[in-house]
């Protein structure tokens, strides 16, 4: 089967996703495992990609690791680690050299899908801990990760705001870690986190790019049989309208302010309502052809940046903007102005735009392996894998009168700004 | 008008290199199965072209350049669903979209308003906001900041040593007339090119372009003028305080160029640089993992050859709580290897995986398509690399050492925590 998506069923909670073509001069493969965000769990969790992803039994160290990546044609592996929804989701992605492409015929692919299961599955651990001299170097990273993450201000500000619109949610949780927890977390506590995360995590590996699929089936299969697994029920609350307006304002030392607003989305069926709100969001500040591009940035000019992302699978929406403190207040009425304006002005030609737009992106999503992971990631919670095919029908199967509706139930939540004490400076 | 093959067997791929009559260069590489096309349209300008003109023109007409008397370049898009965008560069400005469907549409969109520029005052004025908060924003990123002040003293007299962008007080002297000079002077067509990689053909291409492309008037010699520098660092230290959780560093060694001021690196010299960053300071190296675990450096620590017309220099950059001694680790490694060799089988294996990720990169119809503009202003081919990588030698590195990473020609800037 060529340039098709595929879904295989490998034990409960355990699925492999293929997208089989030979097109590429790499592949791609990943594993990922979903558990439930909790606040007694999370930093330990968010340790666990990053210690995997150093060491192994078979290769106990970083350096032989790398080596052993080097000697296969410089492939590369990527921990990462994501909040979708009220799930925490650790990940490790590899891409490597397409087969033909390899000097002495090796299967790159399975020597590829090999390694990162046995990262995964055969960890190097001893009495029930990770051995202590990595873990105390991931320890340290860990904590540097989560302290260097102000270092970005708009990812900051985002930071912030979510933590105050979902005060009291596990959803408020730092996926990365919180560094006290951290500094005190023990590498046996970690360990047992890690096991419970590969008996009761959703697991779904993806590959892209030539390999042979049924290889790696199996060889899941057979690291699966060994573990007595007991897959969690994942659920996501979701808000459907805001209450108040919930208002934080910080300082720090920067030129530039930092503008974040979170709208609740008005979802009532997250299946039914995704492609309105969508399209809701991408005509409000999506592309350029967007109310916040168009209107805030290009004809008042009031920053190089504003823009709104549809946060689907907790069902709200988020504005980002980098403003001076002087133009706060007008760009924060100027966005709910133009919220307002999709609700009631938008045209059935800003509809085609948009439709157009978003079916263009999907069309692309096949002609990269790191697209086509990305494509199979953001499925990682949904029952069945949704193809970018039928997705654009969904998405051209929208009204406006179901745009305008969509925009009408969505409201303001949080406003978290963070402003600059610099700006006299410069 | 000329048009030439160039093929790769390893790849079973070709790309076609067109020498238009209206004067601009044309490359073409068709890509069997994909979706999407990549289009760029660039003019061999960037900021370090900045003689006598307000420092971040090049930038701000890269800005200017989508507006027009009637439908702005954004707005046309819009009705086709491509993705547009541009950037400048120290040597280069270039304009790009990205499509599923509506090719031949969207490069006819391209090519327009590429070549029709507008500007008034007005216009110009309205600019000048949105910039300027661009500007600051950068002011407030602190990888930007302390790769920028270590330009800033490394280099003595070269235009690299200013912001891409400029500062809010060069941007308020920028006027109409003055963004109208440097496109007539710069946006000729023998001073630029067009890249085309994807779902297209020579034929879909050529169609567009010859039926959209407006001839410019020749115009001789080098735009380029001499960036002369002298070889030493301006000063050896810098610091910033900015908030930050810990500090970060960016040093480097500058290099030569006295024997051809505006000329370009080979591929060759670029590769064998790589190279000798992955053999002695890489992921496989012990000196890379004893200062991992001893906490000096994180897997943030990269190097990159950080090079163009008039400027070469090694860097090395990442974050760390005591970045002097990194620095040091650094130099002494150098002063060790270059005193002992290199290692042959840590060549080899660095030689095999950077082989490896030369040929994964041509999976990108994205990155080909800047690759090939970049190589068509640097004279260098496609393809290319994967000969040079399957051919070097552990001699040619040695070489090469001989003439890189001069420790006394030595500048570092770092960021420190503001309390």
């Amino acid at each position: 089967m060529k340039n098709i998506f595929e879904t295989r069923e490998i034990a409960p909670g355990v699925r492999l996703c293929s997208y089989d073509t030979d097109r590429f001069t790499t592949g791609r493969i990943s594993i990922n495992i979903a558990v439930p965000l909790a606040s007694s769990t999370c930093s330990a969790t968010a340790m666990v990609p990053f210690v995997l992803s150093h060491s192994c039994e078979e290769y106990p160290s970083y350096i032989e690791l790398n080596k052993c990546l080097a000697n296969l044609y410089g492939a590369s592996i990527a921990p990462a680690l994501t909040k979708v929804g009220d799930t925490q989701v650790i990940r490790l992605s590899m891409t490597m050299l397409g087969n033909k492409f390899a000097l002495d015929g090796e299967d790159v692919g399975f020597e590829a899908a090999k390694l990162l299961f046995s990262l995964v599955f055969k960890p190097n651990a001893k009495d029930g801990a990770f051995a202590t001299n990595d873990f105390e170097s991931e320890r340290r990273l860990c904590l540097e990760r989560i302290d260097n993450d102000k270092n970005d201000k708009r990812a900051y500000a985002k930071k912030r705001l979510i933590e105050e619109m979902f005060e009291g949610e596990p959803y408020a949780l730092n996926p990365i870690g919180d560094h006290d927890e951290v500094e005190n977390v023990s590498s046996a506590e970690v360990y047992d986190v890690y096991k419970s995360i590969i008996k009761t995590g959703r697991i779904q590996v993806n590959v892209a790019g030539s390999a042979n699929v049924d290889d790696i089936a199996d060889l899941l299969l057979s690291y699966i049989d060994e573990i007595e697994r007991e897959p969690v029920m994942l659920f996501t609350s979701v808000l459907y309208e805001a209450e108040e307006v919930k208002r934080v304002e910080e300082e720090l030392p920067v030129n530039q302010g930092k503008l974040c607003m979170g709208f609740r989305a008005g979802i009532m069926d997250p299946d039914e309502d995704y492609a309105k709100k969508r399209i809701m969001t991408d005509l409000f500040g999506g592309g350029t052809y967007s109310r916040l591009f168009s209107v805030v940035r290009e004809k008042m000019s009031l920053c190089y940046y504003c823009s709104s992302l549809f946060m689907s699978t907790k069902g709200f929406i988020l504005v980002q903007s980098g403003v001076e403190n002087k133009n706060a207040e007008i760009a924060i009425e100027e966005i709910q102005n133009q919220l307002k304006y999709v609700a009631e002005s938008i045209t059935e030609e800003d509809l085609k735009t948009s439709k157009r737009s978003l079916l263009d992106k999907s069309k692309t999503v096949c002609d990269l392996p790191e697209t086509i992971d990305a494509w199979l990631f953001g499925r990682i919670l949904d029952e069945e894998v949704e193809t970018p095919e039928e997705y654009a029908d969904k998405i051209m199967a929208v009204t406006l009168e179901e745009v305008k509706e969509a925009a009408s139930t969505v409201t303001l939540d949080t406003i978290y700004l963070l402003k600059g004490t610099e700006e006299a400076q410069s | 008008m000329n048009i030439k093959e160039i093929k790769n067997d390893l790849l079973s791929e070709s790309y076609y290199e067109i020498e238009h009559d209206s004067g601009l260069k044309i490359m073409v590489y068709p890509k069997a199965g994909y979706s999407s096309t990549y289009a760029v349209f660039g003019t061999n300008y960037g900021s370090i072209d900045a003689d006598g003109i307000p420092n971040g023109t090049a930038h701000f007409l890269e800005h200017k350049l989508f507006e027009s008397e009637e439908l702005d370049a954004f707005e046309l898009f819009a009705k086709t669903g491509a993705q547009a965008n541009a950037y400048t560069s120290f040597d280069r400005t270039c304009y790009l979209f990205n499509c599923g469907a509506n090719f031949a549409e969207n490069l006819k969109i391209l090519i327009n308003f590429v070549q029709h520029p507008y500007f008034t005052q007005a216009t110009v004025e309205k600019e000048q906001g949105i910039i300027g908060q661009e500007i600051r924003m950068y002011q407030d990123e602190p990888n930007w900041q302390v790769m920028f002040n270590l330009l800033r003293i490394a280099y003595q007299k070269h235009p690299v040593r200013i912001d891409i962008a400029g500062t809010c007080e060069t941007i308020a002297e920028i006027t109409a007339d003055c963004l109208y000079d440097c496109y007539h002077k710069f946006y000729n067509l023998s001073n630029m090119a067009l890249a085309c990689v994807g779902n297209t053909t020579v034929e879909e291409v050529l169609k567009v372009v010859d039926e959209t492309l407006e001839n410019t008037p020749e115009v001789s010699g080098e735009l380029r003028r001499d960036l002369l520098e002298p070889y030493e660092v301006g000063e050896t230290y810098i610091e910033e305080k900015m908030a930050v959780a810990m500090p970060l560093f960016c040093f480097g060694f500058k290099e030569d160029v006295s024997k051809d001021p505006i000329g370009r690196t080979s591929l060759k010299e670029k590769i064998l640089t790589s190279i000798l960053f992955d053999t002695i300071f890489g992921e496989t190296t012990e000196f890379y993992n004893e200062l991992l675990s001893e906490g000096l450096i994180s897997p943030s620590f990269c190097t990159e050859y950080f090079e163009g017309p008039g400027y070469r220099m090694t860097l090395f950059s990442g974050d760390s709580r005591e970045p002097q001694k990194v620095a040091e680790a650094v130099k002494n490694r150098i002063v060790e290897v270059k005193k002992n060799g290199l290692d042959p089988v840590e060549f080899e294996r660095v030689r095999r995986a950077q082989y490896g990720r030369a040929i994964m990169a041509y999976n990108d119809v994205d990155g080909l398509a800047n690759d090939l503009i970049l190589s068509h202003f640097e004279n260098s081919k496609l393809f290319d690399d994967i000969d040079i990588y399957k051919n070097i030698t552990i001699d040619d590195a040695t070489e090469r050492l001989a003439e890189e990473f001069d420790v006394d020609n030595f500048a570092m800037s770092v960021v420190l925590p503001k309390e």
